[in-house]
């Protein structure tokens, strides 16, 4: 290499540091947000655009304005899968966060607090295809473990994932398996995190142990109640790996999640408008549960 | 507070929480009892039955051994573990420059700027998956690990400035300025001083965003066909109806679990920290 480039480099390298320097401070938001509007923003946009479309991918999408949005409300499958999405909001929100808020006051209170904990939370650190995977083993009519427990009684097999009328509900009993031991951590931080002087005060007053709970713990714990409570709504109405894994929506679409239905639109039957509007709806119904968690993260909040 | 009623109510909550530890702990116990077998005793013996303890490691080896080679689990981790530490470390790096920026730089409407970036987390993925499904394969990078890496990071970078930004602002601005009249560059300040002092948000987010990216099955389904995560490989495993034996889906189940699992118990600290920094608190 030549003195000459060598000069030449040095100068390009002050530059560059020069420039460095006094960086604007704009440019530390550049990275954030191209990959925010590349992965995000504009796909969303162009999602929204192609709802009011309709497109096999292989053509150019057609405008068809709503067309999309009438035939989701009118099409029984989808308000199947709506009526599914439903029954795992109700039961993620029933099951799982009011076990969690009993069950935390019960573990605050008694002996190996940790190991009870972690039994509990163990689930959480699974994915939840692998908490579908187990499951299924669990459910298998052909020599599964619950089905193999009736059958040396002399009952059974059983049809439990095949059967349409149950399986939601033993699938939602797994998400619930899941992500229980998380909401039950939060409490328990929660609880530690609790004033002690109103739950003495009731105490010596002569409230028991229930009246003390229902009374003076719960209102105290209502902050962590609703930001559980949020986080599995919000969660819960996109589920797409517990059945997606377990029945793939089946037997006869009977058990699909709007996610489900939304995939098995667009990828496997190429309705691409279609599918859209499936997901438009998902995020609706989405934004409508976030907006309280939405208001929190203003500063004022 | 201590349970201090009767008899019978100690009775009845000792006897809850031990019917709800035995139903927490069944799944696991039929993974153990369904692993242990070869495939050819599965089939034939009780599932509850227990093997011979003299088969069970080579019943375990072998079962471990076709779910990552036959099976090709092996693989499939492999692009998972590439894909997790590039959506974890590149959303906290990307994550914290905006971060830095947005608190202790003077810029107008810094609010709005974090607002604009977080609306990115309140769409679910449905959302994305056509669109991004057609830009990589415009782009030539539908089914390689860069596509589904870049993907990972744009996909954790809302949240990881959430955590960022809520970490900053507990920082004081004045140790910002000291090193400003002292000579100091932003870039500088940023790398020297912002981002040793947030290890703690960096650890959040990589533990969050590694565990999101590695249970992520839906992304890999819809942009991958080789290079497929592991969580995306497995459920495709696990719904063959013929081919796959039972033990080797189980096998498939607990291997691919192993580094979450790892990550979560050890740092579930930092996890639950990060839980909390979520409501801003």
């Amino acid at each position: 290499m030549s003195p000459v480039s060598v000069a030449g480099d040095t100068q390009f390298f002050t530059f560059i540091m020069n420039r460095l320097r006094k960086l604007d401070p704009y440019v530390f938001l550049i990275p954030a947000l191209f990959f925010v509007i590349g992965a995000e923003l504009l796909p969303a946009g162009y999602t929204i655009y192609l709802s009011f479309t309709e497109w096999n991918i292989i053509t150019s999408p057609e405008w068809t304005g709503l067309s999309n949005y009438l035939q989701v409300f009118s099409s029984p499958q989808v308000l199947n899968a709506l009526k599914n999405t439903v029954l795992w909001v109700v039961g993620t929100l029933g099951f799982p966060v009011v076990l969690a808020l009993l069950l935390a006051v019960i573990i605050n209170s008694v002996k190996l607090k940790g190991l009870f904990k972690s039994i509990f939370y163990l689930p959480v650190t699974l994915a939840p295809t692998v908490a579908g995977v187990i499951w299924k083993i669990v459910y298998s009519t052909q020599n599964g473990a619950v089905n193999s427990i009736f059958q040396s009684i002399g009952l059974g097999p059983f049809q439990m994932l095949a059967n349409s009328s149950i399986n939601t509900f033993l699938m939602v009993g797994v998400w619930a398996w899941q992500f229980m031991g998380l909401n039950l951590v939060l409490f328990l931080v929660g609880l530690q995190s609790l004033p002690k002087a109103p739950i003495e005060a009731a105490r010596v007053d002569g409230a028991n142990f229930w009246q003390i709970f229902y009374h003076v713990t719960l209102p105290l714990l209502r902050p962590i109640t609703m930001l559980v409570v949020a986080n599995a709504m919000i969660n819960t109405t996109r589920m797409f790996a517990i059945p997606w894994v377990m029945t793939h929506g089946g037997p006869a679409r009977s058990s699909e999640t709007l996610a489900i239905s939304m995939y098995r639109e667009s990828f496997l039957l190429s309705n691409m408008g279609y599918g859209s509007a499936i997901a438009v709806v998902i995020a609706a119904i989405t934004l409508i549960f976030a907006w309280r968690n939405l208001r929190a993260l203003r500063p004022s909040a | 507070m201590q349970i201090e009623g009767n008899t019978w109510s100690r009775i009845i909550i000792y006897s809850i929480l031990l019917l709800l530890v035995v139903l927490w702990l069944f799944p696991l116990a039929a993974i153990v009892s369904t692993v242990t077998k070869a495939p050819s005793q599965f089939d034939q013996l009780f599932f509850w039955a227990v093997p011979d303890f003299v088969d069970i490691p080579s019943n375990l080896f072998t079962n471990f051994f076709t779910a990552w080679t036959r099976a090709g689990l092996g693989s499939n981790f492999v692009n998972s573990l590439v894909y997790a530490i590039a959506g974890g470390v590149g959303s906290a790096f990307v994550a914290s420059l905006a971060g830095f920026a947005l608190v202790h730089l003077k810029i107008r409407g810094s609010q709005s700027w974090f607002m604009g970036i977080f609306s990115g987390n309140l769409f679910p993925f449905q959302m994305f998956l056509i669109p991004l499904y057609i830009a990589t394969s415009k782009l030539g990078i539908y089914d390689t690990r860069l596509g589904m890496a870049l993907v990972y990071i744009g996909i954790c970078t809302p949240f990881a400035l959430l955590v960022y930004r809520n970490y900053a602002l507990t920082i004081p601005q004045e140790i910002m300025e000291a090193a400003r009249i002292d000579g100091c560059s932003d870039l500088e300040i940023y790398w020297r001083i912002f981002m040793p002092l947030t290890k703690a948000a960096f650890v959040v987010v990589f533990i969050f965003q590694f565990r999101w990216t590695w249970n992520d099955i839906l992304f890999g389904m819809v942009l991958t066909q080789d290079v497929r995560p592991v969580m995306t490989a497995l459920a495709k495993l696990s719904g063959l109806r013929a081919g796959v034996p039972t033990p080797v889906i189980a096998a498939g189940a607990v291997v691919a679990s192993a580094p979450t699992v790892i990550v979560l118990l050890g740092l579930q600290r930092y996890f639950i920290k990060g839980l909390s920094l979520q409501t801003g608190k």
